[in-house]
């Protein structure tokens, strides 16, 4: 029994369990405009060891895969037909160490080129957050010990305006499918007007006696244009006839009223055969 | 008789402090938290030269100013949908009289104070607080409001 | 005369009292904060290998109780995309000690039973917060240590990418 840890090299090559490593950012998207030109990052770390920080930008945008998903579409070059804002938006500080439990702010300034044409222009915010030390643990100093750290980033988006814009959506034909016990709803969205449209999309079914079965609600973000896939849980529901109702408004409840554009809200329906 | 009354009244106003005249109140900056993050509490201390509130109380060298500050618990959220709870602990007041000879004098805004004017006729009141955003707080801006009032003996 | 001075002396005593009676004033400032939502992607639990043989592969799942796994707390409801930038070998001075198979496993509850699997890459994975604005990620992987493998601490990063949209 012993021959097998004696020829090998036995080792406990435990990390054992470090404590959560990470960094909290707020807010979930930050808007920049040309009069101030300037924004801000709050970060936060709620561990108990410290945790080094960059932060860094690019520019990318979100679209839809064939599948509804949302991703980002990021070109393998950034020409100046894009309305990109990653080469003029600079962080203070870009690199810190921040302590357990506490907050930093970071500062963002936008340094556009002179002649900027009004607009909109995006970026994305990369905070790569890594913990200070690598957790390895081990009682036997002879073996094998495997340490992995965890590093985790968070990329955000970055929007910067000049001038007046306005933005709105249409909406293509809604198209469901049933999976399993979920509806799938799909529909075509572009974006109108001159820059992208932030809401919030939802979703409700409803009966033959105008009863909600089944609802959904999802944050979106078309910058052109996205074919995104909803999900309603419609399990257990009678066979029979039904209604979903859509609706596409222009708020979100995890960005500020006042940094999102206004638009008219967008409704349609269709109606829907559950077997 | 009158005019006997007279120079009597005019005594007793002169040798009398006006203290409609004297002593004031004033606000002159506002606590604020600045951008907080939701579940994410977060503090400021009467020390902080931007964010905390602060007060400017002007009265008469030698007498006496009782402090007592009506505080709210919570933050509404401005246009609606919600608040959020702000609280004041014992060390979140500095009262400090303008001279150089002044100390500060740090109390708990929660409990009125009585403090004699000794080193000077005016002093500041700082004020330093804490909230406690919830996980689902939702985003926007949020205001309350922190009355002073002096009591002139 | 006397009757004057009486008179007198009381008048002069309300004056000082008028004069030096207490006085309360008010003043307001506001209390003010803006609240904003966070996101956040926290490396909850290293993933541990514990004792490793050479010549030895060693496999953690992601359901085995040392996988790795990271929090994502988000807006409810939202998408998100997830991408990996992993090891393919871990690292002690000039030694090398190979990793792969990764796997990959998430779920809006903290639990890895009925989880939606996936294979950790460069490439995006299109996740989703639960209504609660949650998500966990598992990871697991094998490491391969050869026969002759050196003795010491090989060490490795593994890299989570959040992006919110």
């Amino acid at each position: 029994m012993l021959r097998r840890p004696l020829l090998a090299l036995l080792l406990a090559g435990s990390t054992g369990t470090a404590a959560a490593q990470g960094v909290m950012v707020a807010p979930h998207a930050v808007y920049l405009d040309h009069r101030t030109r300037s924004g801000a990052i709050i970060l936060y770390n709620p561990g108990a060891e410290p945790v080094e920080v960059s932060i860094s930008a690019f520019y990318g945008f979100p679209v839809t895969d064939s599948s509804g998903q949302f991703s980002l579409q990021i070109p393998d070059s950034v020409t100046a037909a894009m309305p990109s804002a990653a080469g003029w938006i600079e962080a203070y500080p870009r690199r810190l160490t921040l302590p357990p439990l506490t907050k930093q702010t970071i500062r963002l300034l936008a340094r556009p080129p002179q002649g900027l044409p009004d607009g909109e222009y995006w970026s994305r915010i990369t905070i790569s957050a890594k913990g200070g030390a690598i957790p390895v643990s081990s009682a036997d100093t002879t073996g094998i010990r495997i340490g992995l750290s965890l590093e985790v980033r968070s990329i955000i988006p970055l929007i910067y305006r000049k001038g007046t814009l306005q933005t709105g959506i249409s909406v293509g034909p809604i198209t469901t499918q049933l999976r399993g016990d979920s509806l799938i709803v799909r529909a075509r969205l572009e974006r109108q007007g001159t820059a992208a449209y932030v809401g919030t999309a939802r979703g409700t079914l409803v009966d033959g006696r105008e009863r909600a079965v089944a609802t959904f609600e999802q944050p979106v973000a078309v910058y052109y244009d996205a074919e995104p896939a909803f999900t309603l849980a419609i399990g257990g529901q009678p066979a029979g006839t039904y209604r979903l109702r859509v609706e596409l408004k222009s708020d979100r409840s995890d960005i500020a009223p006042d940094l999102l554009l206004r638009a008219a809200p967008v409704r349609d329906s269709v109606s829907v055969r559950l077997p | 008789m009158r005019r006997c009354f007279l120079p009597l009244l005019a005594a007793a106003a002169v040798c009398a402090p006006s203290l409609t005249g004297q002593s004031q109140v004033t606000g002159i900056r506002n606590l604020n938290f600045g951008p907080v993050v939701a579940s994410v509490p977060s503090s400021v201390t009467p020390s902080d030269p931007i964010r905390s509130g602060r007060f400017y109380v002007r009265h008469v060298l030698n007498r006496q100013v009782r402090l007592s500050f009506n505080l709210p618990n919570r933050l509404n959220r401005v246009g609606g949908g919600g608040n959020m709870p702000i609280s004041f602990g014992a060390t979140d007041a500095i009262a400090k009289g303008t001279a150089p000879t002044s100390l500060p004098v740090t109390f708990n805004p929660n409990n009125p104070i009585t403090i004699t004017m000794s080193t000077s006729a005016d002093m500041y009141v700082n004020l330093g607080g804490r909230v406690a955003p919830r996980a689902n707080q939702q985003v926007g801006s949020y205001q309350g409001t922190v009355t002073l009032t002096c009591t002139f003996f | 005369m006397r009757n004057t001075i009486r008179v007198s002396t009381v008048l002069v005593g309300l004056l000082s009292l008028a004069a030096t009676a207490v006085q309360a004033q008010s003043a307001n400032i506001q209390a003010l904060a803006n609240v904003y939502q966070a996101i956040a992607v926290t490396g909850a639990r290293d993933l541990d290998f514990q004792v490793v043989f050479p010549g030895v592969n060693k496999t953690i799942a992601v359901g085995d109780a040392t996988s790795g796994r990271f929090d994502l707390t988000g807006q409810a409801s939202a998408n998100v995309n997830v991408s990996f930038t992993l090891p393919t070998n871990l690292v002690n001075g000039g030694n090398n000690l190979a990793i792969a198979n990764w796997t990959g496993c998430s779920n809006p509850t903290n639990t890895t039973a009925s989880c939606s699997a996936f294979t950790p890459s460069a490439g995006n994975t299109a996740r989703a917060f639960s209504g609660a604005g949650a998500l966990f990620v598992w990871v697991g992987a094998q490491v391969q240590p050869t026969a002759g493998q050196t003795a010491g601490s090989y060490l490795g990063t593994v890299t989570l990418t959040a992006a919110y949209f």
